[in-house]
């Protein structure tokens, strides 16, 4: 007969046996939440996105150094949804007086002949379920650098926000730090004092009342 | 009878078991299984072995790489995310309407209605929006094709030409003949005149199986011209329709819905009146005032009686051999109608000289529209409601015949051998004709037959060359409408497929090849002179002259009696079955079906999707001792046979069976395979349009996909009707038809006092339910098809659900029809139940709907009161019957990819929403941001009228009204302050934005009497 009370068919460190497994599950959980929450968030993928361009065209030397404006190239942001990415020809109308040598001019002004347009990569995706107006923004006295950055400083143009919807919500909450007079919209460099005052000002003056129902974004 | 006033179908009267198991469902059973061959288990078997692998290889965490390919040279005004419209015209069925095309980065999108076009004034039908998904069809024909020993071989044009070249064609045309469709394109005349001119001995067909022949070889008799009416129903207070469906299914219906329902405002006192004589159910029956079902053969007889009476007060001017006829006639069918009828219609007719109208419908023969144009005549509406005009094309020689003698002739011509070679524009006569004609081995007998077909049909089967023609959208061209008003007809985008149109082809066989522009560009010169600012102004406007004047007509009554006494039409038992074929509301004459919006638009009187059926009133069906989708079999008096299922309709004409054409297509797409029967195989050369016919029953039962009891709301007055006089008597009836205690919300109630807040007013007097709201939302908001097999779980997506009730006895129902899309209630169920706040309240009184945010539970829809969520339930836009061949032999045929090329028409504006997401009217949420941002922009207020919801935009009878309900100068407050605005399901104190305006019917005060003893009788 055998002595059921004697048999040890668990060893004893199984009496701890749900603990471990309770604990490895609140682990996984947070583990998940962690991965979730901060990994996977735009904050850490998204931001310092940088991807390589197919014609190195930097934005330091162009908008920072010679000072052109942005709106020479991007020239649909006051009226359309889309700030726009300027047109090969836009590109010419310097370029075929100017460093007409370069190899990267010299591709460029293959693409004007071809006709084949040039596949720039995406740096700023919103996804395709959301809906932002950069009309909307720039009337309003929102300025490019508020999301952009000192793009005027970048050779490769980066992301620098996170564009969630947290980040985008922030500021519809509580846009005063971020607005500037129109004329400097587009003014990468504007700074003054006391920003939050006059951004209050502004916001009356301009009547911004900032829409935060999902229908805004979403439709 | 029941309790019930109004009612779905005969299921619901009855209140039969199953109908109330149905009810009590969200969906239908089986809504939530898959089953179309895998199995769901061995689909997620194969599922997951693909996802497991898929995971080893997708490590990168960012989003894919997006492009980002800017124009090289970006056109004038061509701004990134701006829509572009151009001014163009269409024409289905022999009245070109305007229409403004919108195109978002180079590809056609969306087609709405010309506001400065006079057929248009900014509505359009539901097959005419429909044109832009056809453009993307898969099943086109993409290149010309050679047959070479019965296999067909690819070709190019440059191969088609020089076979002309090489004597394709005979020098003089002696063997040649050309069949046309009916056309009304000046510059296809101009350039046709040419061609005969070219070959001087070729003979020239023309062929539409759905046509206005009768009238308009009738009208050539009568006023010795050719010349075709254009009704002015904007004046005509008095209507009479001897079965017409100018409402539904007509070349013009757009532009008579506008001027029919100018003059249906009970408030402003312009009422006008209603009376239809008419076979089967219509749109147009669907909105009479007075409606006498009676099958077609005896729609003459009726008129005779109408008529008899009518000369006996008028007649001193009509010819004494037309007087004595109808007398005659009339006399032996005076119980045919209701004597208080005819004293009503005629009475009504006589006060209303110069406002009143009698139309003719285009089944009815020469002899009818003959007379019917006298008596306009003798009540001198001539002139004043309905405008006679002479139009190009019409005199042509091909005009002196109908289109079914012409194409008889052909057939003959073929037979005999004097025809060898025929080039056929378009069409299809090998389906679209009747079926002891044979129409299919005169032309196997032809040498050569070449087709310009957008995609391979039956008759391209019987074809040497198959050559594709190019859409509307991709090619030039001149459009007239019956006003007499010409539009040009511009392209949009480059022909996506290696096709010619029409006029380049015609060019092409007379050894020119000149481009569809230059042709175009040529005829015009000389009407614009040197001045390009007015070719310019043309395409911007879209028009090139407007209306023109109305030619002067008289009605020769001598020729009316002549074509009285043509009549044979003999005094058939009263109890002899007849049918009666008429165009399909979704696919017309089939030319069309291989479109799957049209498909899948329930038929506004049926309900029926994906297929057609023999319609009969319940009375006939009883009496044959048939049921519901019984399949039976049809025989014609020349032996000819049509097996097709029954479907009951209350109210349709005693011993009529209805069956709309342009089903059973044999050579067709993906779409249209296996949809419907085909009405043509019934139709013979001497019964074409309605003729006898003997029933016998089958034992198959067939499936039809019918929504009609979808969303039932079980007997609520949701629906709410009353007379005119009713009306003037109390107008607050509609709001007291339902009493509540004073309500108050569980929830604390927002104000919504302040800022724009959004409303719709939709006036149930004015709907006709002709479909153009659901066409336009499904193309506007990217809704997909989801296929018969899914209409029949209940999960078609439209977002307007076109509610259809039956009142009264359903022997002589009377139909009321109501649009329903989500009421944007202000304390809405859905918000409440839904876990994730994926629909919640925006502060202008919008329920959005936040797709990104939907798990898919569901609880929204079912707590729904109105039904109108819609569950995307297998990823439809992927799935769609135009995206996936409907014939998958192997188990891998399931992951094929889908054709893209449907999802160019995506409106870029609307998210495309996925697999497990729920979607419901947004009031076009993507309209009103864009005017917002835009008013904002310009810092304004958004102006009244500056949003148009794309139902209300294109609605033919303006019965959608869309604003913001504070502003008191908006035309939505003006309409929600009649007092005939009452809300739906009052009692659950949803507080609905979507208010109705109750439908009023204006019946002739001497006959609410007897119609009342005659309802009370059954």
């Amino acid at each position: 007969m055998t002595d059921f009370k004697k048999t040890n068919v668990f060893p004893r460190w199984a009496n701890r046996l749900p603990l471990y497994i309770l604990l490895g599950v609140v682990s996984v959980f947070l583990g998940a939440i962690f991965v979730f929450s901060y990994w996977l968030s735009p904050k850490n993928i998204d931001v310092g996105y940088a991807p390589e361009q197919p014609i190195p065209y930097s934005h330091k030397l162009h908008a920072g150094d010679l000072g052109i404006d942005c709106r020479y190239c991007h020239n649909s942001v006051e009226t359309q949804a889309s700030g726009g990415v300027p047109s090969v020809e836009t590109c010419m109308n310097c370029h075929t007086h100017i460093k007409k040598d370069s190899p990267h001019i010299i591709k460029l002004q293959e693409h004007y002949v071809s006709g084949k347009p040039i596949e720039w990569v995406r740096v700023h995706q919103l996804p395709d379920y959301t809906y932002f107006n950069h009309s909307a923004h720039v009337n309003k006295g929102v300025g490019c650098v508020e999301c952009h950055g000192r793009v005027d400083q970048m050779p490769v143009v980066h992301q620098v926000q996170p564009l969630s919807m947290g980040w985008c919500l922030e500021c519809h909450r509580a846009p005063a730090s971020h607005i500037r007079p129109k004329e400097h919209v587009t003014n990468m460099g504007w700074t003054t004092e006391n920003r939050e005052k006059l951004g209050q000002e502004l916001v009356e003056v301009y009547q911004i009342r900032p829409r935060e129902d999902c229908n805004t974004c979403h439709r | 009878m029941s309790q019930i006033k109004f009612w779905r179908s005969l299921e619901q009267l009855k209140d039969t078991e199953s109908y109330k198991n149905y009810l009590h469902r969200e969906f239908q059973e089986g809504a939530s299984e898959q089953d179309e061959g895998v199995s769901r288990r061995t689909f997620l078997k194969l599922m997951g072995a693909s996802a497991a692998l898929a995971g080893l290889v997708g490590c990168g965490i960012r989003k894919p790489e997006q492009k980002i390919t800017p124009y090289v040279k970006r056109p004038e005004d061509a701004l990134p995310s701006q829509a572009v419209y151009y001014a163009t015209a269409i024409n289905v069925g022999g009245d070109s309407v305007g229409v403004l095309a919108k195109t978002n980065e180079g590809r056609p999108t969306k087609l709405e209605g010309n506001p400065g076009h006079s057929r248009s004034l900014g509505a359009l039908s539901a097959l005419l929006q429909s044109q832009v998904l056809g453009l993307y069809d898969p099943d086109r024909l993409v290149f010309p094709k050679q047959k070479n020993e019965s296999e067909y071989f690819r070709k190019t044009w440059d191969q088609f030409s020089a076979a002309i070249e090489n004597g394709l064609i005979s020098a003089e045309g002696e063997d040649f003949a050309v069949l046309t469709e009916a056309q009304v394109s000046p510059v296809f005349y101009h350039v046709l005149s040419q061609l005969k001119k070219a070959y001087p001995k070729a003979s020239l067909y023309r062929y539409e199986s759905i046509n206005q022949d009768a009238r308009e070889l009738a009208s050539a008799s009568i006023f010795g011209s050719h010349v075709v009416p254009d009704y002015r129903l904007d004046k005509a207070l008095v209507v009479v329709s001897f079965a017409s469906d100018f409402l539904g299914n007509d070349p013009s219906s757009v532009i008579n819905s506008k001027r029919f329902t100018e003059l249906r405002n009970p408030e402003s006192g312009s009422m006008s009146r209603f009376y239809s004589f008419d076979s089967g159910y219509t749109v147009t029956s669907a909105r009479a005032d007075h409606r006498l079902a009676l099958k077609p053969s005896l729609i003459e007889p009726a008129l005779w009686v109408v008529a008899s009476a009518l000369l006996s007060q008028l007649g001193s001017d009509v010819s004494s051999d037309v007087i004595t006829f109808i007398n005659k006639a009339a006399a032996r069918h005076t119980s045919l109608v209701d004597q208080k009828l005819v004293k009503a219609v005629v009475s009504d007719l006589i006060s209303h000289r110069g406002s009143g109208l009698i139309i003719a419908g285009s089944s009815q023969p020469q002899s009818v529209h003959g007379l019917v144009a006298l008596l306009n005549q003798v009540l001198g509406n001539i002139g004043t409601t309905v405008e006679y005009r002479q139009l190009a094309g019409f005199s042509d020689s091909t005009a002196h015949l109908s289109s079914h003698s012409s194409l008889a002739q052909l057939a003959d011509n073929l037979v005999k051998g004097v025809i060898k070679t025929v080039v056929i524009l378009g069409g299809n006569p090998v389906y679209a004709s009747p079926a002891d004609l044979n129409f299919g081995d005169a032309l196997s007998r032809a040498t050569n037959v070449i087709h310009l077909t957008d995609s391979e049909n039956e008759t391209s089967k019987l074809s040497t060359w198959i050559l594709p023609r190019s859409h509307a959208l991709e090619s030039w061209g001149d459009l007239q409408s019956l006003d007499g008003s010409v539009s040009l007809v511009q392209p949009l985008i480059r022909p996506l497929y290696d096709g010619k149109s029409d006029i380049e082809l015609l060019s092409l066989l007379m050894g020119k090849s000149d481009t569809g522009y230059s042709i175009v560009r040529q005829y015009y010169q000389s009407k614009m002179g040197a001045l390009e600012s007015v070719w310019k102004s043309w395409l911007h406007e879209g028009v090139v002259a407007g209306p023109s004047q109305p030619t002067s007509v008289y009605v020769n009554s001598a020729v009316v009696a002549a074509l009285l006494r043509d009549t044979t039409v003999p005094v058939r038992p009263k109890n002899e079955l007849e049918f009666l074929i008429t165009p399909s509301y979704s696919v017309w004459d089939g030319r069309l079906s291989n479109n799957g919006w049209l498909q899948e638009l329930p038929d506004p009187i049926t309900k029926l999707t994906w297929d057609n059926a023999a319609l009969m009133s319940p009375v006939t069906v009883e009496k044959l001792k048939l049921k519901d989708s019984q399949m039976i079999e049809l025989k014609g008096a020349n032996g000819q046979i049509l097996v097709i299922p029954v479907v009951s309709v209350p109210g349709y004409s005693e011993n009529t069976i209805g069956i709309s054409a342009g089903y059973g297509r044999s050579v067709v797409g993906r779409v249209g395979k296996e949809t419907g029967f085909n009405a043509h195989t019934i139709q013979s050369k001497t019964a074409l349009i309605f003729g006898s016919v003997t029933v016998k029953g089958l034992s198959d039962i067939y499936t039809l996909a019918n929504t009609q009891n979808h969303g039932s709301m079980e007997g609520r007055p949701l629906i709410r009707e009353a007379s005119l006089a009713e009306y003037k008597k109390n107008p607050r009836f509609a709001k007291e038809m339902v009493h509540t205690q004073p309500l108050k919300s569980l929830f604390d109630e927002r104000p919504y006092d302040t800022g724009y807040q959004w409303g719709m007013v939709i006036d149930l007097t004015k709907c006709t339910s002709c479909n153009a709201c659901v066409t336009a939302c499904q193309s506007e908001n990217n809704i997909p098809i989801v296929g018969k097999e899914q209409v029949l779980n209940g999960r078609e997506m439209h977002w307007i659900r076109l509610d259809r009730y039956f009142q009264g006895d359903v022997a002589t129902a009377a139909i009321i029809t109501q649009p329903v899309t989500c009421l944007q209630c202000e304390n809405a169920p859905c918000e409440q139940v839904c876990p994730v706040a994926a629909t919640v309240h925006s502060a202008e009184g919008l329920n959005d709907m936040v797709y990104n945010r939907c798990i898919g539970t569901r609880y929204c829809s079912n707590n729904c009161p109105v039904k109108v969520r819609r569950f995307n339930f297998f990823d439809y836009h992927q799935r769609n019957p135009q995206a996936v061949d409907k014939e998958r032999k192997h188990l891998f045929d399931y992951f094929k990819e889908p054709d893209l090329q449907t999802q160019k028409q995506f409106n870029p504006d609307v998210t495309v929403r996925m697999r497990g997401i729920m979607e419901k009217c947004t009031y076009c949420i993507q309209r009103i941001n864009t005017a917002r941002v835009q008013a904002h922009n310009e810092e304004r207020l958004i102006k009244d009228g500056e949003i148009l919801t794309a139902c209300q935009q294109t609605c033919p009878t303006n019965a959608i009204v869309f604003g913001n309900i504070l502003d008191k100068s908006s035309a939505v407050y003006e309409r929600r302050n009649i007092v005939r605005d009452y809300h739906i399901l009052e009692e659950l104190h949803l507080k609905p934005r979507t208010s109705y305006l109750a439908s009023i019917r204006n019946p002739h005060p001497g006959l609410i009497n007897s119609e009342a003893e005659h309802v009370s009788k059954h």
